[in-house]
């Protein structure tokens, strides 16, 4: 049988699938006595239990009574808050740093060089610290905070900004809501008049302009509901407003530094795989520079561009882990505290493999299927 | 698109920086911008910075940067934990793995007998670093620390993960369902998670899920994770350029009676390996730079020596300037293997 | 193909093979492992200054590398066969299971949980946790603290649940907290400014303000933990022979202190002795070391090498070092403190 290809294939396989049966086998083994030696239990109901600890900053309500699967996904939401303020943050300034690495100044170039070179040859772990460790140097004691406008203070503690919020009727949401729907109906009939007859109508434009007219007029004639609440001040401590912290800015500055170089970099071969004869097209069209970037070079680079910068997307919710040398709560600092606090290490770190596989999955199908929908439909 | 033409340098500058309005207003704000941080930055780091006498007392009396602090915790930072009387061990394995690498990087050297030096050499790394032979005094991996560690760490990952990768791809690409699917999964799967949860599970779940007699120590441990790891990325790369290997090859070979693996070992795989050099380069960086994430899991990588150092109640916490210095050093070993990348790809260019 | 199919095979062998020594335990004593390794292995902090801590040669200074170092001493009669491996306060315990430490010296404390996985051997330092606050934030009770941020390590640590029974305790008294992956990150937020206060150890706390502030006097320590706590010495369960020694080494050092034996006078002391139980335990007496499985002069060596309790103390947090620490707990009983030597009869 073995002096088949297919005799052959077969067992070799059947072989792959014995080795990695032993391997379980030895690790099941292995894990469940040493599971009865050190006396540690498995099982899920300490996601029940109240989580017992706190967490310095959260998007979602929380508090220590609340039970451990909730603080997991507290953590999770703080994950993706930052995940997603990076990938907005460093997708724009990897435009811009791709562009001005293209630039004819000198000095734009060079500056866009510097900063790419620093980022791609340095740890992200060090640039984290590194930034942390500067605020030190630059920001005041909040005793002696720097007030930047009415209710803007910057010191130690971060930046603290007087809270905005609208307390008035909910029906300015709703119109806020429908606003948004006439909008997208507008640019979907705007294209498709295009299409049909080659001249783009301004009706975007009309009910973009027409929508701010109506809300602002509309917030205006209830403007008691627009709160604006100061922070206070007490011995060295602000208290209310929204207050940014040195960590969660950190954390955000550092993955943005750190990732934007890489977009840069990206976005730079996305511009240079664009074949010359489109620029000279475009310049015989006379178009201007800005033109040219928003017109022809960027919607032909995004599809050199995507498929690269969906890793760099993934690497910055990985990246956010470092969070944890910073003093930023994210997920994996979260597990972290569970995982001290109920000694169920087994089942938070599967928690923490499958929370990461499953984000990355659900962003790399969302990247995949952007690609699809820009890249060139062959006629 | 810079200015063509122009025969007079003084013109072509003018009109590099100020050619257009907007070009204007860049340069402006940049160097506005400049005036602003250059200045106070320079002013912390040099002027008003204190080097020597490398005692605590010279940082207290200045304003700026506390280089004083480094130069007198340099070995530690340096080698980390190391006994002291030992260093010259450190310090010879940095040498050697440093200069191999240098060695390493005109193609012209790559030959067999530079896979055996390199073979001989980390025998030897191993041999300097752990001791207990030859009358050198035994040290623990748990005393490793410092450069070293990030250098043998990158070398032996990446020495161990390609072969590794090699065999990865080519199962990625097989026609055995089993095989291939083991590959994608545990590929994907690596890829898809972020090193530092690699790490947790080989510091914290390997004591778990291994007998006491098959449990390495930590700093194995976290080998085995940065290699698994590193294999994934490089696998992935080689797929890629595997994929790039015309079919032609492939059945030119097999129609000269090659069996599979002549085929890939003799004719494929050089190709594949020599298409996908600039991004194997690439992943080398990266993975250079993720060693420094070993710190997490409690190894003395520089990171955690600095910190250490930062630790003596004798002087002022200096942070920002060990980092500095850290990151700096960091830079200077990424920054090479990148222009030596940026070379490679260069030289790739001419030859087709 | 045939090589291919050849390695797979020897790799399935290799793994069978390397399953084989796992089923049988060795039952040796961890004396015996660390007699033919030739060193201790001590588990220590990743830098606290006075406990454990490596200086710019790799030196381990501070008390808790002290104690470890007398268990060398007990075992091979030399202050430098302990090596010392740092590690962080969620790789203690494992380490301790593992067997990758043979004695964790390194501020730990002892509770019913962690007894229950690891061996503690005795108390080595009684301490309570404590916040290093400015003076000028006029701290005077818990009370005072409302409001202000703290500077702590996080993932469940012993100081972060004081920070949070003192707010169940005191009601209406709510900190802000900054967590940090280690106290020495902490302690610097603390110093710079970004926090108000930043809790530690007592000890701890006592040798920052001592040693990392500009103005000692700017700072102060308050007592936070309503609580005294137990940081002792800990050891893989299961090992009579070894809970001995690291016991009676602990024991050696507060009865030398309790005697008035020092490192200066123990010579001294075993020549002119009328004491049976001094000459006995001090090697006068052929024979006394086999009881324990150590050479007669053991109890000697540690004296004559390191000093004996107060004597190590001092020297790393008390008046002899730059922290200047109260002992506070950690006086003897006849001083008003907590340590009580077994007598060596």
């Amino acid at each position: 049988m073995l002096g088949t290809a297919k005799g052959r294939a077969i067992a070799i396989q059947v072989l792959v699938v014995a080795i990695a049966a032993a391997a379980l086998y030895v690790v099941g083994t292995a894990t469940a006595a040493n599971l009865k030696a050190k006396g540690i239990p498995l099982g899920w109901d300490f996601l029940f239990r109240p989580a017992g600890f706190q967490i310095a900053e959260t998007i979602l309500p929380y508090s220590p009574r609340d039970p451990n699967w909730w603080a997991a996904i507290v953590g999770i939401a703080n994950s993706l808050f930052v995940s997603v303020l990076v990938v907005v943050f460093a997708s724009f300034l990897g435009l811009a740093i791709g562009i001005a690495r293209l630039s004819p100044n000198p000095l734009v170039r060079g500056t866009a060089r510097c900063w790419v070179e620093i980022a791609r040859n340095t740890p992200v772990i060090v640039l984290l610290i590194f930034t942390y460790s500067i605020w030190w140097k630059l920001l005041p004691q909040s005793t002696e905070a720097w007030h930047l406008a009415p209710g803007t203070h910057l010191s130690l503690r971060g930046l603290v900004l007087p809270a905005i919020r609208w307390e008035g009727a909910a029906w300015l949401w709703w119109m806020a809501l429908a606003w948004i729907v006439v909008v997208a109906a507008a640019s979907r009939i705007a294209a498709w008049r295009q299409a049909a007859t080659g001249v783009r109508p301004p009706f975007v434009l009309a009910s973009v302009a027409g929508g701010l007219l109506m809300l602002g007029a509309a917030a205006l004639s209830a403007s008691d509901g627009i709160v604006v609440e100061f922070a206070e001040y007490r011995r060295g401590n602000f208290f209310g407003g929204w207050q940014i912290t040195p960590e969660l800015t950190t954390i955000l500055v550092g993955l943005t530094f750190y990732t934007a170089g890489f977009i840069g970099e990206i976005v730079r071969g996305g511009i240079l795989a664009i074949p010359r004869g489109q620029w000279d097209a475009a310049r015989a069209l006379s178009l201007r520079r800005g033109q040219i970037y928003r017109l022809v070079v960027v919607p032909q680079a995004l599809r050199a561009i995507v498929p690269p910068l969906n890793s760099q997307y993934i690497n910055v919710v990985k990246n956010s882990t470092l969070a944890i040398a910073v003093g930023y709560q994210d997920f994996m600092t979260v597990m972290g505290t569970v995982i001290n606090r109920t000694s169920h290490a087994i089942e938070g770190i599967v928690m923490i493999l499958g929370v990461f596989l499953v984000l990355n999955l659900a962003l790399s199908s969302l990247m995949n299927w952007y690609n699809r929908r820009i890249a060139i439909v062959e006629r | 698109m810079a200015p063509i033409g122009s025969t007079r340098f003084g013109e072509a500058t003018w009109r590099a920086f100020f050619g257009t309005p907007l070009n204007a207003a860049l340069t402006i704000a940049f160097l506005g911008f400049a005036a602003m941080i250059v200045p106070p930055f320079l002013r912390w780091a040099i002027w008003d910075a204190v080097v020597f006498p490398a005692v605590p007392a010279s940082c207290e009396a200045r304003a700026g940067a506390c280089w004083s602090f480094v130069v007198a915790k340099s070995g530690q930072i340096l080698f980390g934990i190391y006994p002291y009387d030992e260093r010259w061990r450190p310090a010879i394995v940095c040498a050697i793995i440093l200069t191999l690498l240098g060695m390493s990087v005109r193609p012209a050297s790559w030959t067999k007998w530079l896979a055996v030096v390199w073979g001989t050499s980390m025998a030897a790394v191993l041999v300097l670093m752990g001791g207990g032979v030859f009358g050198l005094a035994s040290v623990p991996t748990s005393a490793w620390g410092g450069l070293p560690v990030t250098l043998i760490l990158t070398v032996f990952a990446l020495g161990i993960a390609f072969p590794a990768s090699i065999f990865l791809a080519l199962g990625r690409r097989s026609d055995m369902p089993v095989v291939r699917i083991g590959c994608v999964l545990l590929i994907e799967t690596v890829r898809g998670l972020p090193l530092l949860s690699l790490l947790f599970v080989a510091s914290i779940m390997l004591p778990l899920f291994l007998p006491d007699s098959l449990l390495p120590d930590k700093f194995v441990r976290a080998l085995v994770a940065l290699t698994i790891f590193a294999a994934a990325y490089l696998a992935e790369v080689v797929r890629g350029g595997l994929q790039a290997v015309p079919k032609g090859q492939f059945e030119g070979a097999t129609a000269l009676g090659l069996g599979y693996w002549s085929t890939h070992f003799l004719v494929v795989l050089p190709q594949a390996i020599r298409v996908s050099i600039p991004a194997l380069a690439n992943t080398i960086i990266v993975m250079v730079k993720n060693t420094s994430l070993v710190l997490v899991v409690g190894i003395f990588d520089l990171i955690s020596s600095g910190k250490a150092a930062l630790a003596d109640p004798a002087w002022p916490s200096p942070s920002a300037e060990t980092y500095l210095f850290i990151g700096a050093l960091y830079f200077a070993l990424a920054f090479a293997f990148a222009r030596f990348a940026d070379f490679l790809e260069r030289r790739g260019a001419n030859a087709r | 193909m045939k090589w291919g199919l050849g390695l797979i095979a020897a790799t399935t062998v290799g793994m069978l093979a390397a399953f084989v020594p796992m089923q049988e335990a060795s039952a040796q004593s961890i004396l015996e492992k660390v007699r033919q390794r030739g060193f201790v292995n001590c588990g220590a902090s990743q830098g606290v200054p006075g406990l454990s801590r490596p200086n710019e040669r790799g030196e381990w200074l501070g008390f808790d590398s002290d104690v470890c170092r007398a268990v060398a001493v007990a075992v091979f009669g030399d202050r430098t066969k302990a090596r010392f491996v740092p590690l962080n306060a969620a790789q203690r315990l494992p380490a301790i299971q593992t067997g990758e430490i043979d004695v964790l010296s390194r501020t730990t404390t002892w509770t019913f949980s962690r007894d229950m996985a690891v061996r503690f051997v005795a108390t080595t330092i009684y301490d309570n946790d404590a916040l290093l606050v400015r003076r000028s934030a006029n701290i005077r009770t818990a009370n005072d603290l409302n409001g202000l941020t703290v500077c702590l390590q996080g993932g469940g640590s012993l100081t972060e649940q004081a920070i949070d029974e003192m707010e169940e305790e005191h009601t209406g008294v709510k900190m802000r907290r900054v967590y940090f992956d280690s106290t020495i990150q902490a302690r610097d937020a603390y110093f710079a400014g970004r926090c108000d206060t930043y809790v530690t150890d007592g000890l701890a706390a006592w040798g920052q303000r001592a040693s990392t502030a500009r103005n000692p006097e700017e700072h102060q320590v308050f007592y936070v933990g309503h609580s005294t706590e137990p940081n002792g010495l800990a050891i893989p369960r299961g090992d009579d022979k070894w809970f001995d020694i690291v016991r009676y080494t602990v024991n050696v050092l507060i009865w030398a202190e309790d005697e008035g034996i020092t490192q200066a006078n123990v010579d001294e002391m075993l020549r002119t002795t009328k004491k049976s139980e001094v000459k006995r335990v001090l090697g006068g007496e052929p024979g006394w070391g086999r009881i324990i499985g150590l050479d007669d002069k053991w109890a000697y060596n540690i004296i004559k090498q390191l000093g004996n309790y107060g004597e190590i103390w001092e020297r790393n947090l008390g008046q002899g070092s730059p922290l200047k620490a109260e002992r506070k707990f950690n006086r003897l009983y006849k001083n008003g403190g907590l340590m009580f030597p077994v007598p060596f009869n």
